[in-house]
Formats: C-alpha cells, sequence, structure tokens
C-alpha cells in the first residue's frame, strides 16, 4: 500500500523539506513553476482523497477552485479583511459548497454524480461572467498579494508550499486512520461498508467537504499566483487536468498523484513548443492509462510487490512464507490456488482424470489438505469476540413477504434465530435464502411483515445500522479489499468500535491515535484466534479463497455482533476447510452469538445446526431439529423430486 | 466404486468433456470433470446446488472460459471455439431462468434466434416450431414478457430448437414451474431424443429426470462423485448422500 | 412568445437528439457515453467543412458527414467502450470515453479552430423569421431520426437484435447473436444520428468545438427528466428542457441559460433520480 510505502518518522519529513526547498535553487521562473504545482496539488491531494480513495469521480473540481480564488479576490479587493482571513474565508467557502454540491449529488451512482459536478463547475465560471458587479464579469478582477513576508516571489512559494505540505499531511493521516478504511471500502463496495456499520454517504460527504474546503484555499492560492482572474481561467479543461493528474497516478495512492501533477505541470513549459497540444496529449495519456495500465502509476510504484503476491510462483521467498504461515493456519493449499497448479499441474491432473475413471469417493481431499488435517490444531477455541455478548434475546423475521416484479421471493415467511444457537436455513435455488438473508441485513426492504431484534421492531433501520446493533454478515463471495492488508481489511470491520471524528483523524488527534491502536489489537487478537495471525501484514490479493472467507468472518467479529449472518460461507471450501469453519462456528456459539447459516453443504448444516429451517418458493416448508427436518417428506420431496 | 459404467455403446460419443476445470477469478468450481454424451441418448447431470453443473455446461458451449481441458464435439475439438460457433455446429444451450428476450414478441424472439443459428429465416422454419407448440402460435404477437413461466420455458426451448440441434443443453428447465409443465417439457426432451437429437438435462427433480434419463452423472464440490445407469446409481445409495448428506438407511435407499 | 415557443422547440430538438444517442449505446453496452455531445458537434463542424471549405455540394456533404460519423461511432466502440467492458471495474467506461471526448474535442480544437463557425445556408428561402430552416430543419430532422429509430428497432432484424442483446446480453451469446458485432453497430447508429442531428442543426449551433461538453450534459439533463431508455422520453425531454431554456433566456437573460438548466438536473436527481418516467431499478446486492 502506497501510504505504507511513503516510509515513516523523520526521513518522511526531511524529504519533504528537500523537496520544498530544491526549486529555490532554481530562477523565477522555476519558483513560479513550483508555486503553481503547489497550489494545484493544494486542491489534487485533497480531490485525491475524493477520486482515488472514495471512489467519487469529480470531474467538477475547477468550479471549487474558482469559488475560492473569487472569494479571495473580492474579499481582499475590497479591503473587507486581510489576505490571510480572506484565504481562510476562501476555504470555508470552498466547504460550504462542497457540502451544499454533495448533500444531494453523492447519493447518486457514478455517472449522474460525475455530471452533477460538471454541471456545478459550469453553474459557477456562468456566474463568474453574469454578476459583473461583484466579479468584474468577462474583463476579470485584480488579485492582491498576501502580506510581508509572503510578498516576494520566494516568499508566497514558500508559504503556498507550506500549506501543501500541511494538507498533503493531512490526507496521508487521515487515509492511515479508520476514516481511510472506511473511504477505501466505499470505494470497493458500499454493499460491503454497510455491512461493518460504515455510513457511506457521510463517509463520502465528509471527504467530499473536505476537499471543498483544501479546493477553496488552493483557489485563493492559485488567485494570488496569477494575480489576474479571469471567468477563462477556470476553463473545463483544468478541472480535466485535476482529474487525469490522480487517475494517472493511481487509486489509493498519495505518491502516484503528487508525481502525476509535477510531470503533467512540467511537461508543456518543458517542450514549450508543443504547449497547446498538451491537453490532447492528457486526453490521450489517459485513454492509454485506462486501457493499458488501470491501476495507474502508483500501481506501477507498488506493484513489484503486489504482483509477486499475486503471482505466486512456488519456491519465491514471499511464496514459502505464506506457506509456512499456511501451515500455522491448519488449511490446504486448497485447490484452486494457483501455486497448485504451476507446479505439478500436468500430474495433478492425470491424477485428477484417473481418479475420475475410477474410485471416485475417497478422494475428496487435495493432498496438501488431507496431509494438513493431521496439523489441524483447532486453534479456534482460542476465538475471543472483543467483547462479551449479552446472552439471550432473538432475531425475528415475522411474516415477511417481499416480490421483485411478478416474482414472489418471500411469502409470509417467520424464522427466530436465538442468541447462543446455530440456525440453519436450506433450501433449493431461488427459494428466498439469500433475499430473506438481505431483508434481516438491511440491504432490502419488506413489502410486508416485519423484522424485530430482541422484540424492537427494526424493520425500517437502514443497512449500514445494523452491524452496529449487533448484526454482522459475510457474503456468498469474499469481500475483501484487495490492496489493502488482511490487517487493515479486518480492521475496516471496527467503525462502530471507532471514535475520533474527520478533523480529528485529518490531524491524528488522541482519540484518533487510540482508536488505531485498540483496532490493531482487537483485530490481531482475532486473527490469532483463527489462526490467521501469521498472514497479517499481507496483502488481501495475495490470499487464497479460504483465507478470504475467514478473514470476511473476522471483519464481522470486530463489533463483536450478536448475531452473524453466513452466507454460504462453505462454498469454495476443501473438506478439511470446511471442519476447521464448522470448529469456527462453534466457537461464537459458545460464545453466545446467533449464528444464522444460509448453506448448501448439508453435512455442515445438518452437523453444527440446532435448528434448520428449509425454505422453497419463498415459504417456509419445515424448521425444527436436523433430524426432524431430514426426515421430513416434504424435504425430501424438494430435494429429491420424489 | 461399483457404479462406473464404461461406455454405452461402442461407437464414437457425440460430446465428450475431458478433464474441464473452470474458475471465476482464482476460484477454482469445476475441478477436471470428465463426461461423455453419445449421439441420441438422454443424459442427466445431477447435482445439488453450488455443485458446478451450471458452471461446467456454460463452459462447454463457450459461454465461460475453461482454465483447462478439452470438449469434443462430433469428434471435433471445440475447447476454444466461439459460443456462435459451437451453437452452429449443433451444440445447443437453454440457459437456466427462462431467460427470453422480454421486450420482443414471440415472433421477434424466434427471429433473432434463427438469425443468430445461421439458419434460413424463411416460413418453413418458424411454421415448423409453431406447429409443435400451438401455445406459442396464439401468443405470436405478444410481448415474452407478457407469457407465463411455463411458456416463456417452451419458448426457450423453441429457441434452441430453431438451431437445429444435435445435442439440447437444457439447464434446470423446471426451476420455478408448476410440475405438469415440468412433466410437459421432460416428455418433449424425450421425444427429441427418439428424433435422433441428444439430451443434457440438469434438473432439481431428481426422480423425474432419473425416470427419463439413459445414462446419469453426479457431481459435488465440482467433482464427478458417480456415473452409471440411473438404477444402478438408485441401488447404490449415492443420491442421498449427495443431497441430504450422512450414510444412507435402508429407507432411503429406495429413493 | 411564439418566437420563444419555437427556439424552445428547436432546442429542445437538439437536446433529445444527443438523448437518443445516449439511449442507443446505452441499450447494448449499458455504458452512458460522455461522447454522445460529441458526435453531434463532429456533425456540425464536419458538414461546415465539407461544405464550406471542401466545397462539396450541400448533398454530397451531408451523406460525407453521415459516414463520418458513423466511423466516429466505430473508433469510440472499438477503442474505448469493447475493452473496458472486458474488465471487471465498474466505471472504468467512464473514464475511457472522457478520454475519448477530450481527445475529439482538442483535435477539432486544434485543427477547426475554438471560435464558433458560421454553418452554410443549406437550402435557398428568401423569407425569414419564424419559419427559417435553421429552426424547423433541427425539429424535423429530430421527429424523422426518432420515427425511423420506432420502426428500425420495431420492424427489422438488426433493430431486433438490438433489442435482444438490451434485454440479455448473456442468453444473446448463447443463441449465437453476434454481441460485439450488434453494439459497434449501435454505435455507428449512434453517431450517425449524432451527427445527422448536429448537421440539420449546425446553422442553430454554429459549428463549435465546445459544443460537445454542453450537449453531454444537456443531452443528459432530457434523459434524467425523461428517463433513460425510451424515445418518447428522449422527445419530452428534450422537449421540456428546451422551452425551459428558452423561456428562461427570455424572462432573465442569456447570462444564466446554463445554471437554470443544471440547477433544474440537481433538483430533479434529488427528487427523482430514475427521471420523471423512468422505472426505479430494483436494488440488488
Amino acid at each position: 500500500m502506497t501510504m505504507r510505502a511513503l516510509g515513516s518518522g523523520p526521513m518522511q519529513f526531511i524529504l519533504a523539506a528537500l523537496i520544498i526547498l530544491l526549486p529555490l535553487l532554481g530562477g523565477p521562473y522555476a519558483v513560479h513553476l513550483a508555486t503553481l504545482i503547489a497550489a494545484y496539488w493544494t486542491l489534487i491531494a485533497g480531490l485525491n482523497l475524493v477520486v482515488g480513495f472514495t471512489g467519487q469521480l469529480s470531474v467538477g473540481h475547477v468550479g471549487l477552485l474558482a469559488v475560492g480564488a473569487y472569494m479571495f479576490a473580492i474579499l481582499t479587493a475590497r479591503n473587507i479583511v486581510g489576505p490571510e482571513v480572506a484565504l481562510v474565508l476562501a476555504g470555508v467557502t470552498g466547504g460550504l459548497c462542497g457540502l451544499l454540491l454533495g448533500l444531494p449529488s453523492l447519493r447518486l451512482p457514478g455517472f449522474y454524480f460525475a455530471m452533477t459536478t460538471l454541471a456545478f463547475t459550469i453553474i459557477v465560471v456562468e456566474l463568474a461572467v453574469a454578476l459583473t458587479d461583484v466579479t468584474g464579469g468577462g474583463t476579470g478582477v485584480m488579485v492582491s498579494a498576501f502580506s510581508p513576508p509572503m510578498d516576494t516571489q520566494r516568499g508566497q512559494y514558500l508559504f503556498t508550499a507550506g500549506i501543501a505540505g500541511v494538507v498533503t499531511l493531512m490526507t496521508v493521516l487521515v487515509t492511515r486512520s479508520m476514516w481511510g478504511r472506511a473511504m477505501v471500502s466505499v470505494r470497493e463496495s458500499e454493499v460491503m461498508a454497510a455491512s461493518v456499520g460504515i455510513p457511506g454517504y457521510r463517509v463520502k460527504l465528509a471527504v467530499f467537504t473536505f476537499s471543498g474546503v483544501v479546493a477553496g484555499v488552493a483557489g485563493a492560492l492559485f488567485g494570488a499566483l496569477q494575480t489576474y482572474i479571469t471567468p477563462d481561467t477556470f476553463a473545463f479543461d483544468l478541472s480535466l487536468f485535476f482529474f487525469i493528474c490522480i487517475i494517472i497516478g493511481g487509486k489509493g495512492s498519495i505518491i502516484g498523484p503528487f508525481i502525476g501533477t509535477v510531470v503533467l505541470t512540467l511537461l508543456p513549459e518543458a517542450v514549450s513548443p508543443l504547449a497547446k497540444y498538451s491537453h490532447l496529449f492528457y486526453g490521450v495519456l489517459l485513454l492509454a492509462v485506462v486501457l493499458l495500465i488501470p491501476g495507474g502509476l502508483g500501481a506501477l510504484i507498488d506493484g513489484p510487490r503486489a504482483a509477486k503476491a499475486n503471482d505466486a510462483s512456488p519456491g519465491g521467498g514471499l511464496e514459502s512464507h505464506l506457506a509456512q504461515a499456511r501451515q500455522a493456519f491448519g488449511l490446504g493449499r486448497p485447490r484452486d490456488d494457483l501455486a497448485a497448479a504451476a507446479a505439478g499441474q500436468s500430474m495433478t491432473q492425470s491424477i485428477a482424470s484417473t481418479r475420475t475413471l475410477d474410485g471416485l469417493d475417497a478422494s475428496q481431499h487435495s493432498p496438501g489438505g488431507s496431509a494438513m488435517r493431521t496439523k489441524s490444531h483447532g486453534s479456534a477455541a482460542s476465538l475471543r469476540l472483543p467483547h462479551p455478548v449479552a446472552a439471550g434475546g432473538s432475531l425475528e423475521a415475522v411474516g415477511v413477504s417481499r416480490s421483485f416484479d411478478a416474482v414472489k421471493a418471500l411469502q409470509d415467511v417467520s424464522l427466530t434465530a436465538q442468541r447462543g444457537t446455530v440456525h440453519g436455513l436450506i433450501g433449493p435455488n431461488g427459494s428466498g435464502k439469500t433475499t430473506l438473508l438481505n431483508i434481516l441485513s438491511g440491504y432490502y426492504a419488506v413489502d410486508s411483515g416485519s423484522v424485530m431484534l430482541d422484540g424492537h421492531n427494526i424493520t425500517r433501520s437502514p443497512a449500514n445500522w445494523r452491524p452496529r446493533h449487533g448484526i454482522g454478515r459475510t457474503f456468498q463471495t469474499p469481500r475483501v479489499i484487495p490492496e489493502l492488508t488482511v490487517l487493515d481489511n479486518v480492521m475496516a470491520g471496527g467503525w462502530s468500535e471507532a471514535q475520533a471524528t474527520f478533523v480529528e483523524a485529518l490531524v491524528s488527534g488522541p482519540r484518533a491515535i487510540r482508536d488505531e491502536r485498540k483496532l490493531r489489537g482487537t483485530a490481531l487478537a482475532l486473527l490469532s484466534g483463527l489462526g490467521l495471525r501469521a498472514l497479517a501484514e499481507r496483502p488481501a490479493n495475495a490470499m487464497t479463497h479460504a483465507e478470504l472467507r475467514f478473514v470476511e468472518i473476522a471483519r464481522a467479529l470486530m463489533h463483536s455482533p450478536g448475531f452473524i449472518l453466513l452466507d454460504e460461507p462453505a462454498s469454495g471450501l476443501t473438506d478439511t476447510e470446511i471442519d476447521r469453519l464448522g470448529e469456527v462456528i462453534g466457537a461464537l456459539r459458545r460464545q453466545g452469538v446467533g449464528v444464522l447459516l444460509v448453506e448448501h453443504h448439508t453435512d455442515l448444516v445438518f452437523g453444527a445446526s440446532d435448528v434448520v429451517t428449509t425454505l422453497n418458493f419463498g415459504r417456509v416448508i419445515r424448521t425444527g431439529t436436523p433430524d426432524e427436518v431430514r426426515a421430513d417428506p416434504e424435504v425430501r420431496r424438494v430435494y429429491l423430486g420424489e | 466404486m461399483c457404479i462406473w459404467e464404461s461406455k454405452l455403446s461402442g461407437g464414437s460419443p457425440l460430446l465428450e468433456i475431458v478433464d474441464l476445470h473452470v474458475a471465476y477469478g482464482r476460484l477454482e468450481v469445476v475441478h477436471g470433470i470428465s463426461l461423455t454424451v453419445e449421439p441420441g441418448a438422454f443424459t442427466v447431470l445431477l447435482g445439488r446446488n453450488g455443485a458446478g453443473k451450471t458452471t461446467t455446461l456454460r463452459a462447454v458451449s463457450g459461454l465461460i472460459r475453461k482454465r483447462a481441458g478439452v470438449v469434443r464435439f462430433g469428434g471435433a475439438d471445440i475447447t476454444r471455439a466461439s459460443p456462435a460457433a459451437i451453437l452452429r455446429d449443433g451444440l445447443v444451450q437453454v440457459l437456466d431462468g427462462h431467460r427470453v428476450f422480454a421486450s420482443l414478441t414471440v415472433d421477434d424472439n424466434l427471429q433473432v434466434s434463427i438469425f443468430g443459428s445461421g439458419q434460413s429465416r424463411d416460413a418453413a422454419t418458424i411454421d415448423s416450431i409453431y406447429q409443435s407448440f400451438p401455445e406459442l402460435e396464439e401468443r405470436r404477437w405478444q410481448p415474452a414478457a407478457r407469457l407465463s413461466g411455463g411458456q416463456q420455458q417452451i419458448l426457450a426451448v423453441a429457441q434452441g430448437l430453431v438451431a437445429k440441434p444435435r445435442l439440447l443443453i437444457l439447464d434446470e428447465p423446471s426451476a420455478g414451474l408448476a410440475p405438469l409443465v415440468v412433466d410437459r417439457i421432460l416428455k418433449l426432451a424425450k421425444s427429441l431424443t427418439e428424433q435422433g437429437t441428444a439430451i443434457l438435462l440438469v434438473e432439481q427433480f431428481v426422480k423425474k429426470a432419473l425416470a427419463y434419463a439413459d445414462h446419469c452423472y453426479i457431481m459435488d464440490h465440482g467433482s464427478l462423485v458417480g456415473a452409471g445407469r440411473p438404477d444402478q446409481l438408485q441401488e447404490s445409495g449415492i443420491i442421498h448422500r449427495v443431497y441430504l448428506g450422512g450414510e444412507p438407511d435402508t429407507a432411503t435407499a429406495q429413493i | 412568445m411564439l418566437s420563444v415557443i419555437l427556439s424552445g422547440i428547436a432546442l429542445g430538438a437538439i437536446y433529445s437528439s444527443v438523448a437518443m444517442v445516449y439511449n442507443l449505446t446505452y441499450a447494448t453496452s449499458r455504458v452512458l457515453s460522455i461522447t454522445a455531445g460529441f458526435t453531434f458537434m463532429i456533425g456540425g463542424v464536419l458538414g461546415a467543412y465539407f461544405i464550406d471549405i471542401a466545397k462539396l455540394q450541400p448533398i454530397v456533404g451531408f451523406l460525407a458527414t453521415l459516414v463520418a460519423g458513423a466511423l466516429l461511432g466505430l473508433a469510440i466502440e472499438f477503442v474505448a467502450v469493447r475493452r473496458v467492458l472486458e474488465r471487471s471495474d465498474q466505471h472504468l467506461w467512464l473514464l475511457s470515453t472522457l478520454a475519448f471526448s477530450t481527445i475529439i474535442q482538442q483535435v477539432v480544437a486544434l485543427t477547426w479552430g475554438t471560435e464558433p463557425r458560421r454553418f452554410p445556408r443549406l437550402f435557398k428561402q428568401d423569407f425569414g423569421g419564424l419559419l427559417d430552416q435553421k429552426y424547423w430543419l433541427p425539429i424535423g430532422a429530430v421527429l424523422l431520426v426518432a420515427a425511423m429509430l420506432e420502426l428500425f428497432l420495431r420492424r427489422t432484424i438488426i433493430g431486433k437484435l438490438f433489442v435482444a442483446v438490451s434485454d440479455d446480453t448473456q442468453a444473446a451469446v448463447a443463441r449465437g447473436i453476434p454481441v460485439n458485432a450488434v453494439r459497434a453497430a449501435s454505435y455507428a447508429l449512434a453517431g450517425t444520428v449524432g451527427s445527422l442531428t448536429g448537421f440539420a442543426a449546425g446553422q442553430l449551433t454554429f459549428a463549435y468545438f465546445a459544443l460537445g461538453f454542453m450537449l453531454t450534459l444537456n443531452g443528459f439533463i432530457a434523459l434524467a427528466i425523461g428517463g433513460l431508455g425510451s424515445t418518447a422520453g428522449a422527445l419530452t425531454g428534450g422537449l421540456l428542457l428546451g422551452l425551459l431554456t428558452a423561456f428562461a433566456t427570455h424572462f432573465f437573460g442569456g447570462a444564466f441559460q446554463n445554471s437554470i438548466s443544471t440547477g433544474l438536473l440537481i433538483i430533479l436527481l434529488l427528487a427523482r433520480p430514475q427521471g420523471l418516467f423512468g422505472v426505479r431499478a430494483a436494488r440488488m446486492v
């Protein structure tokens, strides 16, 4: 992860100071360019949180830049306040505009949001032309300089670069906090973010407002550098430029977009005869990056490590380390692992094909899997929830019905899951299992009926409310953030345990530091309990499918849920791993967690469950003990078509 | 394992799958399936949800990529062939979930299927379909969205038939349908085998499917766990074990 | 007042045509291409170039513009859409079509210039005023295109293939329908529609490089009003937006024209994200 690759401690500051001082060695032109870069970067650093980290494609930040620049120019020109106060007010105005723009638009899907930000820019520029009395209309307005000593060229540069440095530091700090993990979660999957209690809209709004503040400040810095601004200064092309710097730099990176900003600002200056082609060049570059290296420059910088982990070539240092870690976990190398294919592929294949021709029964375990079975230590016994779960109580669906168009997915379904028990939910494809799970976790609304938690009606509470009140879940296909470490992925589940506000995270306040320490400890304890401790610092995209399943469970356990809803957790797992899953489910049950287990793997369901409910065509056909359900003629008819 | 039966006839198989592996991203879900379908045979592929049946079928038809393995159809290697080429070769698949083109009329559904299969779009092709399925002709000018689930499934099968299949793959044709319609579709499939079209069927109504099948395969966890004639499989108790777990008791061995 | 209404309708026709371009490409690829307004802009610029500078007969220039529009559509599909759709990353198409749009815009700016240029008169017409060709040409062209489009989708086999791919792409593949070719054809058709109406409206809009982004935005607002996916919605949405813009200009002056239409977009999306006539899609996990 680039935010870690930046290095840490004093080295970073020395490096940053050197970068800031370097342009002072050059002439006035160099200093001018460096000031321009610093002003641009101030905006881009904030926009990067919106685009690169939170995944919201804003193409309209030039509008916010213009707001800041005009605010600064007007306030100082009329001597209403001094330039430094005006700078602050420019930031406040930018933030307000960001908030007002974000309030409606951040609820919308990607393209709609992008179009709304484009619309905002057009409004701002049009108003700048139309409101002649205030803005000077098409002829523009003078912008005053800052007070001494920032009124000299070098003073102005150092002031601008200093602000850019502070903003950069803030973005580094916030991306390393719980808010940073929340931002990346929202980018990767809002559904996943909600499943751990992250309020996606609030996170997006906080980030977008912050980007508005720094865009406003950047506008003042930019205006002061230009000394004269007209509406033409804020052409839409400039917005594209900001946007392209980030995309080229790469998502989830800070150093990448910074390099992008420096290079793309200098390039047209360095080859000035070609300057008129610069926007064409940006367009071509954007297209090339999107088509060829969607990860951007950041991915290239970070690339070797992640690529190696993905490659998983046998014999590599990382690979053998992972193998050791996996031995400790007691997981066999699953059949889906690429590495397995790489080594003795032809041999395995010939074995596999002979296997299908004779005894099919005994050969279900991969070689690694059966070897591991003897090494399994049953360390799930040491799995402890961060906080004890209150005893008793239930999660209920009461007479729930739900249709999608003409399809009646659920009809009058009732189900009661008790804390401290395992409740299996089975049924053929399309019988409504996942629909019911999505209703219990708040992703679907009911047409009629209600959802009750410990006797309280929670039918209308949103998806991200439920994890914060003790209902966790996992997904059919594990949803993790590939480029974050396993530890960060698990810590992302701790949203409701963290207390620091966005502003505290920006400045790494005491509560933010305390949050980090606490979440880290909790996550490591959970990983140890699941036998995954040794993999904590590895990127999630190097993990096997089975490991990701357990990482997801660890993430859901971060907020000590009273109920956990597991959606087909055994699919894609080997028999050994399914045994392991059974142990984990048992450990949770012993600690008082209510487990709702949607699963096709009948051995696991009937073995682990206290109660099993069978659905067919959206109706409950039988609820009872595993033995009762298995012997039920109706269940047998559904499953076997008798 | 007693239930493995060598090939039914001595002739070369129509469809031959050898050690097929299929993966979604890094997750392999089909781990080396090998099976054959004889010309004109009624073959059934069983297994519970998530066993990898649909994935196998889609890989065979070229709708998803194969990680490894070979698929031969009529003796020719079609492992890397495009879905359209496979279809025009006579290997036709009817997807699960009665997937018809909802906003097109019944007639247009058939027209675009004829176009896709490369058959000539003359009146005779369509008329022969309407002769076989009078209920479709009645609703010829209605949008497919307004048909019942059963009618949509029949339309989906008819869309497959216009391609003049040598092998028709039916993926859970009964899903979400009333039992009477299921019988209708299974009978239709049986009559097709009598006219020389082989059938490969995935079906959740195990008992009904076995009643029609010549040969049967069972999948679990992405691998084959059994194969043989329906009566052999019923005796072995493997079906019960796969679907409901645990060891079969004497009562269930009769399934 | 009549002139306000007429120019509103003409403006509405322009917005409607861009909305139809969006619809065509969205149907077969589920991509809202930023290039929508740019096919229109290219129609005006190329028309002016072919007739005024290359001195082609208007009819020849018209046909050449259509061919160029179709080729542009094919290029968009091949470069900016096809490869991106193969990836799972959801909004990559937004970036690739944005990049392609920027390239189109910059090429036009560098070769044609950044000032609006006059579009030639297509017919001899002695009288001006309300019956001037600059009004009825775009209105007529858009109505004609809308009617042809509906006929095409309902009556021709290619049109039906468009609908089939739009309904269920995977089932279309299983039926042997050449989905890639159908998608490319829909982009070519979208490019033709855009350049045709851009040509027809040239006397009203002038041949101007900056039209692209403006129309991509306003065409989208028309869609947001009328709802995605229907020709009737595109016509209604465009008409309403055109009239609103015309009246706003009449009462408040042209200075706030875009602020009013885009402000409307923001209010509308806040109130009804699915559009006035659209259907709310079921939310799926």
